[in-house]
């Protein structure tokens, strides 16, 4: 076997690692900024105007990412297995076992991540300054993408689940807010929300696998000595949590092995420690452990990867993606897109060494990856909002990565993670260019021809989309080769306890048929958007970007450019030629009272559409210019005989050794020409049916499978499906238990009210007829006395002064006798 | 002495402002909230000074006198670490709620006074150590809450009040025929401490006994199905009322079972922990699920309490050191966001008069300041990370997922959905009030946070985050507490299983089950598969 042999070739010890005390600094510097705009943006903003508040955002942007490099720098100082970086700043809360540092750990893979998030972060906060110029709350989309920031860079750099569930959280704090920018909006308020709570279904599952991780390590916890913080040693009479009773049981209960601390841990690194050196036990014991008639490793992966299909948008967990295009569209790119969405995928990667004990949790990741790549790629095709298209784009493209990640293929899923950063940041904020400068329009039937208009905009879209569609040229193909590569060779998935060798092939075929259909869609949008004759600007009013479900149904829409009454909320009336020279800047003051609402209509009515400003040119210059360099990173080790560049830099961590089938290299250059054939395939069909917006098959098409159509167009009516499985029956529950409550419950206890009421009437006669005079007696009394108080009430000082002495003496006697 | 003095200081106002006359109801705001600023300031020696060192003494700030000396009933005072959080609570939160009811107008001198008598009797019921005084304590909470909802409340007042004072009383009126039957069981004594050491009853009397103090503090609580009362009683409540009744009150039921119900008759807790638990989760999704249909927002922030006090007690049923911190922990959140959350609440009901959602919506423009503090507490009342909520609720369901009750991994699982309906309701209510376009004119010129009122709300955000990323010194004075339940809980636990052999331990964290003696041949280890390898 040739991994087994591999296995005893390198002893895994416990992480070497390097205590640093600058890391924190990395996400601060975010956090500054967000707290200064959100404090002080507005008073800012109003007092000197949006270039204090974006220079803010941007050179906490920048800060943050020259502290990374910095680290970038220290780490590739060291040797390769001694790259880790960690700094542990204070010890959060303790309790019982439970134990949360404040502390952030650098290792190859959260490295990557950070370069990624502050790098492309930075380039998304400068297009934004451009792309977001009109609105008037600029401060608080700056301070709230900075939060982002700083939450995405606590997800990847906490050192245990706690942080990492933190900036998980936080990110979708963030994500809420920035979908609900434009509150005034309610379909836009509730694509936040829905975002929010779908996301809470994911971290439930999320909490579950980790507290049941937590649980199946057993063990017992007792104070430890390092970093600590709290200096609480339970005394062994007390010591509760372990169940001892004396010292040496203590001890004895918190066995220390061969130098590793063994027992439940939040920590990644002791989590690791533990499993991966097998002299502990501890990977036996997970893998001997059962609950519910389940293996426990296998629940904890799926129930992890529950929270990854929360985060990252995967059946059936994705249906809040395509509504959180409602937000900005930077936000789409960075948040949606390059970031927050992957969270999923580096958390697998990151307990590789955890996914790799369960086959049958990989199999699931595989197996629920592939269903997203073709299903939402399907649903791509007939989109017309460029955003949808994108947005599903995305969740096909996160499928794949769960490809790669489930079948074992980390490193592969890692890079497609990166790649899909780079090229899926170039297309969104491309459309964003193109949505500016088409005047908030989003629907592609209502663009077209833009190549002369965007000269810019159109070949850095370009570049994103042969990236993407899998061609050599661009980074897209390697990872993507990789993944699927790598899926046809797996062959040790398990489903429901069954091996399953046969699944790799199928995940490979269904895989193919995605990257196919990917092409497809990815080039029917740039030709729709930027061939042909330019559609839109014929006095169709102010059209709303989401408003195209009204003419879903009837065919002849597809080109339809005339008088609908839709009006955006986000159109904006600048006048066009002011976004030839900087985006930003211009006019605020003009522009203040109409933004009122956001749903000021039609000042510009039309007009040609034109290229970006300099701050977003530039921007998709770089990211287009990335999608094709990153690829050196990946070359695969069949055209250079070693390994991929980023696969030999990621090897400390991902490794997780998981089985591939080998196969003659003969068969890996079949496999690279039929992912190249899928691409052209896609693009063929595209172009055909497309180009220059001629063609009237697409019309021809739609009309002959008019039902087929209709419910892929309607997204499969998967919300529908939600709404009447989950929130209408859950609506309705609630509403019969509300009945119940006032009916029900509080009925007893009126009835009980009443009952006593009955007897109180009864002992009511009673008392009138036989008690009457003594009590008639009691109340005289109490008036005559009552008459005797009121001339204590004399109005007189002397009187008052008496009270006041008597109470003092009584309160010194009362001081004395208690004393 | 420092004790004594934190307990009756705000009572000792109380009669000094009896002197003030009443036409000057600024007067009484004034020397009102200095009183109560004073005793949060005494009470801050109290924290300072507590010990919560493994080996220092259970209770602190004791004093012992007698006081019916004949009848075994004594004056006895003191705080072990659970009751320090909560008597800084109170404190805490009164001159808050004082500062909040700047705008009562009418008997502004009975409403202060009402106020500060309440202040005395919740301080004394966390303080007191004496069966007797914890009782009459307890009971004199009662009065001037009825007053203050019966007085100051809106419309259908009377009907809130009868069924608030009825309600709580009758469980209480049990629970005073169970402290006389325990106390002439335990050597004639109402100490607390030798009620506790010297009780001795059959197990069947000790089942009573527990089921009488249980009802008592269930009602409190409230658990689920006796929560009927906390709905009426917050909607008709004045804004004082209902923070202290969320801030305060509620939170009198669980440490109730902290520190009387369950320590007191430990074997008979432990029998009827299950169906505690079991309620507690019931009372999670039921108030959650409740809340998804209310249309006042008073009702829905008061079924929210029964949810989230739903969460306290599965933490405080879990029996182990995380749940019990949880659970503490919890409390304590509850009585900040929830407490936030009504004075909001009520800061809109001031300028619209109606509590009805459906009567706002979009109004985040108009009052920018009360959407983004109301933002801030709902994060922390549906318990993100980095807020105070988030580490209660995390607590407590790891506690949980930890214990060793038959069946508590369900337990935890079923509570955490609990976690994402409080998400929906929240964020729909924030929606539906804050977000969207303005419905009605009425709410176009709302004015925002006043000075007075950013006062009022700051303190609480301050709190909200201080708690969520500092927790540790409001965890550490409740550990040595928390340790000495458990023990005693293992201890009634140890008793139960010798005599009844085949009974499973159930309190306290699993077993270690790994091996102590790590194997030291690794060429056995080595045989073993490697990972995920099944061919």
């Amino acid at each position: 076997m040739e991994h087994a042999a591999h296995q005893a070739a390198h002893q895994l010890g416990p992480v070497l690692f390097e205590r640093v005390s600058y890391l924190w600094l990395i996400p601060l510097f975010p956090l500054i900024g967000a707290t200064i705009n959100a404090l002080f943006g507005l008073k800012l903003q109003r007092a000197y105007g949006k270039k204090v508040i974006h220079t803010v955002a941007v050179a906490a942007m920048v800060l943050s990412l020259l502290t990374a490099l910095y680290a970038f720098q220290q780490m590739l100082g060291l040797p390769a297995d001694h790259r880790f970086l960690q700094d542990t700043r204070w010890n959060l809360l303790t309790a019982g076992r439970v134990t949360v540092d404040l502390g952030f750990a650098l290792d190859q893979l959260s490295m990557m991540m950070v370069l990624i998030i502050t790098f492309i972060g930075t380039l998304i906060h400068v297009f934004s300054i451009g792309y977001m110029a009109d609105e008037q709350p600029y401060w608080r989309f700056f301070a709230w993408l900075n939060l982002f920031v700083f939450s995405m860079l606590l997800l990847v750099m906490g050192d245990n689940f706690a942080m990492m569930f933190f900036g998980w959280e936080g990110v979708g704090l963030c994500s809420y807010l920035l979908i609900a920018y434009y509150y005034t909006d309610p379909e836009k308020a509730a694509a936040g929300m829905k975002a929010f709570v779908v996301n809470r279904f994911g971290d439930f599952g999320f909490l579950a696998g980790l507290l049941m991780l937590f649980w199946g390590m057993g063990g017992a916890w007792t104070a430890r000595d390092d970093m600590r913080g709290g200096t609480y040693v339970p005394l062994p009479a007390l010591n509760a949590t372990a169940g001892a009773t004396t010292a040496a049981q203590s001890v004895a209960l918190a066995p220390v092995i061969d130098g590793v601390m063994v027992g439940p841990t939040l920590n990644f690194r002791e989590l690791r420690d533990q499993i991966v050196i097998e002299k502990t036990g501890v990977k036996k014991h997970l893998q001997e452990q059962q609950l519910w008639g389940f293996t426990l490793l296998a629940l904890i992966g799926v129930l992890l990867f529950v929270g990854a299909m929360g985060k990252s948008a995967q059946l059936p967990l994705y249906v809040w993606l395509p509504d959180a295009m409602a937000g900005p569209t930077p936000v789409s790119a960075l948040i949606h897109a390059a970031t927050m969405v992957t969270a999923g995928v580096y958390m697998v990667a990151r307990l590789n060494f955890l996914f790799a004990l369960s086959p049958t949790a990989m199999a699931w990741v595989a197996l629920i990856g592939t269903l997203t790549a073709v299903f939402a790629a399907s649903i791509g095709f007939f989109q017309y909002d460029i955003k949808k298209v994108l947005a599903y784009s995305t969740v096909s493209q996160l499928g794949f990565m769960f490809i790669g990640v489930g079948v074992g293929a980390y490193w592969a899923g890692v890079y497609h993670l990166l790649t899909h950063a780079f090229f899926k940041a170039t297309l969104f904020l491309g459309s964003g260019s193109v949505i500016l400068g088409c005047h908030h329009e989003q629907d592609m039937r209502k663009m077209g021809g833009l190549k002369k208009f965007m000269p810019t905009t159109h070949w850095t879209y370009l570049v994103a989309c042969i990236a993407i569609a899998g061609f050599p040229v661009a980074n897209g193909f390697y990872s993507k080769d990789e993944i699927l590569w790598k899926a046809f060779t797996s062959e040790h998935l398990t489903l429901f306890g069954f091996h399953t060798p046969w699944l790799g092939a199928a995940i490979y075929l269904a895989g193919i048929v995605a990257a196919t259909g990917t092409s497809f869609y990815m080039f029917r949008s740039y030709y729709m958007t930027f061939t042909g004759e330019y559609r839109g600007g014929q006095g169709h009013g102010d059209h709303g970007h989401d408003d195209h479900g009204a003419h879903a149904a009837p065919v002849a829409a597809a080109h339809a450019t005339a008088g609908h009454g839709g009006h955006g909320h986000d159109d904006h009336g600048h006048a066009a030629p002011a976004h030839d020279d900087h985006g930003h800047g211009h006019a605020v003051p003009a522009h203040a009272a109409a933004h009122d609402d956001h749903g000021h209509g039609g000042h510009h009515g039309g007009g040609t559409p034109h290229e970006s400003p300099r701050t977003i040119t530039w921007v998709l210059a770089t990211l287009a210019i990335g999608s094709v360099l990153t690829l050196f990173l990946g070359l695969p080790a069949l055209w250079t005989h070693r390994p991929p560049a980023l696969e030999h830099w990621l090897e400390p961590v991902l490794l997780a050794e998981v089985p591939f089938a080998s196969k003659p290299h003969s068969w890996e250059w079949i496999f690279q020409g039929l992912g190249v054939l899928a691409g052209t395939v896609g693009w063929v069909f595209a172009r055909w049916l497309y180009k220059d917006g001629k063609s009237t098959i697409p019309a021809t098409l739609q009309k002959k499978y008019e039902g087929a159509w209709t419910v892929v167009y309607n997204k499969y009516y998967v919300d529908e499906l939600y709404d009447a499985t989950v929130i209408r029956p859950s609506v309705f529950l609630a509403r019969f238990l509300s009945w119940f409550d006032g009916h029900v419950i509080d009925w007893l206890v009126n009835f009980a009210g009443w009952i006593t009421r009955i007897f109180a009437n009864i002992d009511g006669a009673i008392d009138k007829y036989l008690v009457d005079g003594a009590v008639n007696a009691v109340a005289a009394v109490t008036i005559e006395s009552g008459r005797a108080l009121r001339k204590v009430q004399t109005g007189r000082i002397q009187t008052y002064l008496y009270g006041a002495l008597a109470g003092g003496l009584a309160v010194v006697l009362l001081n004395f006798l208690i004393r | 002495m420092l004790l004594t003095a934190v307990i009756f200081l705000p009572l000792l106002g109380a009669l000094i402002a009896a002197f003030l006359p009443a036409g000057e109801p600024g007067q009484h705001r004034g020397w009102a909230f200095f009183v109560t600023l004073a005793t949060f300031g005494v009470s801050l020696a109290l924290w300072a000074g507590f010990d919560s060192r493994p080996g220092a003494a259970e209770f602190q700030f004791a004093l012992k006198v007698p006081w019916i000396a004949s009848a075994g009933i004594g004056y006895h005072v003191g705080l072990d670490g659970v009751a320090l959080l909560l008597v800084m609570l109170t404190t805490a939160l009164t001159p808050i709620v004082i500062l909040a009811a700047w705008s009562v107008t009418e008997r502004v001198k009975e409403f202060l006074i009402a106020v500060l008598v309440l202040e005395t009797a919740m301080i004394g019921t966390f303080a007191a150590l004496d069966l007797v005084l914890f009782y009459v304590f307890w009971e004199a909470v009662l009065i001037p809450m009825y007053l203050l909802i019966g007085v100051w409340g809106s419309q259908n007042r009377l009907y809130a009040t009868v069924k608030f004072f009825i309600y709580t009383f009758v469980a209480s009126v049990l629970m005073l025929i169970a402290i006389i039957y325990a106390a002439l069981h335990a050597g004639g004594s109402f100490d607390y401490l030798v009620v506790r050491d010297a009780l001795r009853v059959g197990a069947d009397a000790q089942k009573w006994l527990f089921l009488a103090f249980a009802v008592a503090f269930a009602v409190k609580v409230p658990m689920f199905p006796v929560h009927t009362w906390l709905p009426d009683a917050h909607t008709e409540a004045p804004t004082a009322g209902s923070v202290i009744l969320a801030g305060v009150l509620l939170k009198m039921g669980t440490f109730g079972f902290f520190r009387y119900a369950m320590p007191l008759f430990p074997d008979a807790a432990l029998q009827f922990r299950p169906a505690i638990a079991v309620l507690a989760v019931v009372g999670i999704i039921y108030g959650a699920l409740m809340c998804l249909v209310q249309g006042d927002m008073k009702r829905l922030v008061a079924y929210s309490s029964v949810s989230h006090l739903g969460f306290v007690m599965l933490g405080l049923m879990a029996l182990t050191a995380e749940g019990l911190t949880g659970g503490v922990y919890q409390m304590l959140n509850h009585g900040v966001s929830t407490g936030a959350l009504f004075l909001l609440v009520g800061m809109l009901y001031e300028r619209r008069h109606t509590r009805l959602i459906s009567e706002y919506g979009g109004i985040a423009k108009q009052v920018p300041w009360i959407a983004t503090a109301f933002v801030v507490v709902t994060l922390s009342s549906v318990g993100l990370p980095g807020t105070n909520g988030f580490v209660g609720e995390f607590l407590i369901l790891a506690g949980t997922w930890l214990g060793r009750m038959p069946g508590t991994q369900l337990l935890a699982v079923l509570g955490a959905t609990g976690v994402i309906l409080g998400a929906v309701y929240m964020l729909w209510l924030v929606e539906r009030v804050f977000f969207g376009t303005i419905t009605s004119d009425e709410n176009r010129h709302l004015p925002d946070l006043s000075l007075r009122e950013a006062f009022v709300i700051a303190p609480m955000i301050v709190l909200i985050v201080v708690m969520g990323l500092a927790p540790q010194p409001f965890l550490a004075p409740a550990r040595p507490a928390v340790d000495r339940l458990v023990t005693r809980m293992q201890e009634a636990d140890r008793r139960l299983r010798t005599r009844d052999p085949g009974r499973p331990p159930s309190v306290g964290g699993q077993q270690p089950a790994l091996a102590l003696e790590p194997t030291t041949a690794p060429g056995a280890l080595a045989a073993m598969p490697p990972a995920g390898g099944s061919h």
